[in-house]
């Protein structure tokens, strides 16, 4: 294995030893979905919604939250430590590049955004809320 | 005997403040260089220099002929390194660690058999973060080899270890040195240097202070050793005050006190035995380089 794939295989095992981060990033859009999934009449398309049913809107945001809550904390939060705890200076003195590093801590994000994706696809047209 | 290392005049500011001041050393090829001197001397960023972690402001560094400032990645695949105070991730296996950084050189060392070596075999599926201080030395220290370098910088390498685990630890770095690879160690333990270095730099407020082996470091600041024993015969004093070396003879009770220079030990001992006096409690104090370097810094170690 290359340094690329093999950090990316380490960075994603490290991923998912973190329970409280796989709580906070799976747990949470599937809770949301399920809860507004058991509202009464949360299943019938809406015009406010270009005829979205609310759980499809739903399973959007999850979506996004996912990929926001990895992406926009989680790895940055992870730079963070290996900067503190000098993880970044000791693979610095390796011949690995700096940017596989960046490139394989975000490997976990592309992950979540395969896994959650093909969860919910229950529907063969599924519609992007429009702005 | 080629120089693997050769420095001339490097130099690092901070803020203007020069931390490493112009200094220039050469090691050579399978040698053991100590890197020595209080906190703050500069040791750590003279080291971080040469391995290309810092730009240095001034000075020529060739690292296995490779400028580490413009050569860093060429040079990283033939450079090993133990950091100082550096942590991996906690719920990283020491196994995967192995694996893992075995995976970015071209040339990996057999990381199964550094295990075995630096007797982690038993720890290879626990975590980093559960393992004990000196687990995780050994471990840094495995990643260091894991690239099967020409080169290692080891930076306190025995920090954090007990007794036991230091010595072991000296056998191993005279293992590495045994298979041809050059060390440059960095530390502020006497008693480290003295036993493992070929030569050390005694660095003080980012100059060289002095440069040598470690015995030639104690003689160049000279003093005088104290010998001391229980003749078991009678003995005249002024036999042995004419020795050449010998500065003085005194004698408290049963025991004789011998003070003097040089090798006047041996002369000593050879009178003694040509006069067939049979001595009991035979010591010899000498000046360690522990006092050799307070002679030579004018201040004692900071640890």
């Amino acid at each position: 294995m290359n340094g690329f794939s093999s950090l990316a295989v380490v960075e994603t095992r490290l991923f998912l030893r973190e329970k409280a981060a796989l709580i906070g990033v799976f747990g949470l859009p599937v809770a949301l979905v399920i809860g507004f999934g058991l509202i009464p009449g949360f299943g019938d398309p809406r015009k406010g919604l270009s005829d979205q049913i609310g759980t499809e809107y739903i399973a959007a945001v999850g979506v996004a939250i996912v990929l926001a809550s990895l992406g926009l904390t989680g790895v940055p939060m992870v730079l963070g430590q290996y900067r503190e705890r000098g993880v970044l200076r000791r693979l610095g003195v390796t011949p690995m590049r700096p940017l596989t590093l960046l490139m394989a801590s975000s490997r976990p994000g592309r992950r979540a955004r395969a896994t959650s994706g093909s969860g919910w696809r229950g529907r063969s047209t599924t519609r992007w809320p429009r702005a | 005997m080629t120089a693997v290392i050769d420095v001339t005049g490097l130099t690092k500011r901070y803020g203007g403040q020069a931390v490493v001041d112009g200094i220039s050393f050469h090691v050579e090829e399978g040698e053991i260089f100590g890197i020595l001197g209080p906190n703050g001397a500069g040791k750590t960023t003279t080291v971080e220099c040469l391995e290309g972690l810092r730009k240095r402001d001034g000075g020529e560094v060739r690292i296995l002929g490779l400028d580490p400032k413009t050569d860093g990645r060429r040079l990283h695949q033939r450079i090993g390194v133990q950091l100082q105070e550096t942590q991996l991730q906690d719920k990283l296996k020491v196994r995967e660690a192995l694996e893992l950084y075995a995976s970015f050189y071209p040339d990996p060392a057999d990381w199964r058999e550094l295990l075995d070596r630096w007797g982690l075999a038993s720890q290879s599926g626990t975590s980093f973060g559960k393992l004990s201080g000196g687990q995780k030395q050994r471990l840094f220290i495995a990643l260091a080899l894991v690239g099967n370098p020409e080169v290692v910088f080891l930076d306190e390498l025995t920090a954090g270890l007990d007794p036991g685990a230091r010595h072991a630890t000296w056998d191993l770095v005279r293992a590495v040195r045994a298979s041809g690879v050059t060390v440059v160690l960095v530390s502020h333990f006497m008693d480290e240097v003295e036993e493992l270095c070929d030569r050390v730099a005694i660095l003080e407020r980012g100059r060289i202070a002095a440069l040598d082996t470690p015995a030639g470091l104690v003689d160049s600041v000279g003093g005088e050793y104290r010998m001391r024993f229980r003749p078991m015969a009678p003995l005249e004093e002024q036999s042995l005050a004419g020795l050449p070396g010998v500065v003085s003879v005194t004698r408290r009770g049963g025991q004789v006190d011998v003070t003097g220079t040089g090798d006047f030990a041996s002369a000593v001992t050879a009178e003694l035995a040509r006069r067939q006096v049979i001595v009991a409690d035979l010591r010899i104090e000498g000046r360690s380089l522990d006092s050799a370097y307070v002679a030579l810094t004018g201040q004692t170690m900071d640890t």
